[in-house]
């Protein structure tokens, strides 16, 4: 079963960034993922189920942008 | 949602059958609006003629001859235009009354066309559903696009977008590289690079930081004992 951390979901977290999917995708690679943009996409409206570590780095995309607007982490990460 | 029909069609490797693809993208269409999609479909034209190239089923098919009989549907224009054509409620008078009738004998009351974008010939993805004001709902129009963008991409037999096709910066690139680092380092302790990229991401919560920061600080090198 998966664990998460208190937040927002990858969906609503994408909503309130106003980012484009290139640009969340280009955030995504910027941290290191080898994701395709089309994968970030289907991840981030559930089609497509994240393992861990996607997950998380598309949350760490979205949080970095919000700590940039000089806001705290509003995206949640999962444990397992 | 059909979690391994998506990544089989997002990561479908090139010497899949094209048709095959389409096919099995077509399978996903009912994912936009479980329940609600009749059938879905992709109308591609070639000259001055319109065909449908694949569709889930025999009803989505007739609901496009229907338009290229009379000359006009919103998947016609949705392809030759290269616009979104949503219609929302097909018991109001539109314009498309032929389009209209076909679709309503057979209890389709909305449809959306989505236009394919970058395919070699003007293309569109069509979705009907058996409710009014389906394709009014935010997450199954962006479902929708989604599947047109994995579509076009699949037709093309591209990769556009993929993995390894990175368009950094310098600097961006050296952050990746930064991040990279310090998951190599945290590996050791943590088990795995991913799980390293998950200790330092939660880290960065808990101190309210940039997770840059967090790698850099992993990386300094530590106090020179005497």
């Amino acid at each position: 079963m998966s664990a998460f951390t208190s937040g927002l979901s990858l969906d609503q977290g994408m909503l309130a960034s106003e980012l484009t999917y290139e640009e969340l995708w280009v955030a995504v690679l910027t941290l290191g993922g080898e994701l395709a943009e089309l994968e970030v996409e289907a991840y981030v409206l559930d089609v497509l189920t994240p393992g861990v570590y996607e997950h998380n780095i598309i949350a760490q995309a979205l949080n970095e942008v919000s700590m940039s607007r000089g806001n705290d982490h509003p995206v949640a990460y999962r444990y397992h | 949602m059909s979690s391994v029909e998506w990544s089989r069609l997002l990561r479908g490797s090139s010497d899949t059958d094209p048709m095959d693809r389409l096919r099995q993208a077509m399978r996903l269409g009912h994912d936009v609006a479980p329940g609600l999609i009749a059938g879905c479909s992709i109308t591609e034209l070639d000259g001055t003629k319109y065909s449908t190239q694949a569709s889930s089923d025999q009803l989505a098919v007739s609901l496009d001859e229907a338009q290229y009989e009379a000359g006009r549907g919103p998947c016609m224009t949705a392809a030759r235009d290269h616009q979104i054509h949503h219609l929302e409620d097909l018991r109001a008078a539109g314009q498309f009354e032929h389009f209209n009738s076909a679709a309503i004998e057979v209890g389709v009351l909305s449809s959306l066309s989505l236009p394919l974008e970058g395919t070699y010939r003007p293309a569109a993805l069509n979705f009907y559903a058996t409710s009014p004001g389906v394709f009014v709902n935010r997450r199954s129009r962006r479902i929708a696009a989604l599947l047109a963008r994995v579509i076009a991409a699949r037709m093309l037999q591209s990769d556009s977008g993929s993995r390894g096709a990175r368009p950094l910066s310098t600097e961006a690139q050296k952050k990746a590289e930064l991040i990279h680092r310090a998951q190599v380092r945290l590996a050791i302790e943590h088990g795995s690079p991913e799980q390293a990229f998950t200790a330092m991401a939660i880290r960065s919560r808990e101190e309210v930081r940039s997770i840059f920061d967090i790698a850099r600080d992993l990386l300094a090198p530590g106090p020179v004992s005497s």
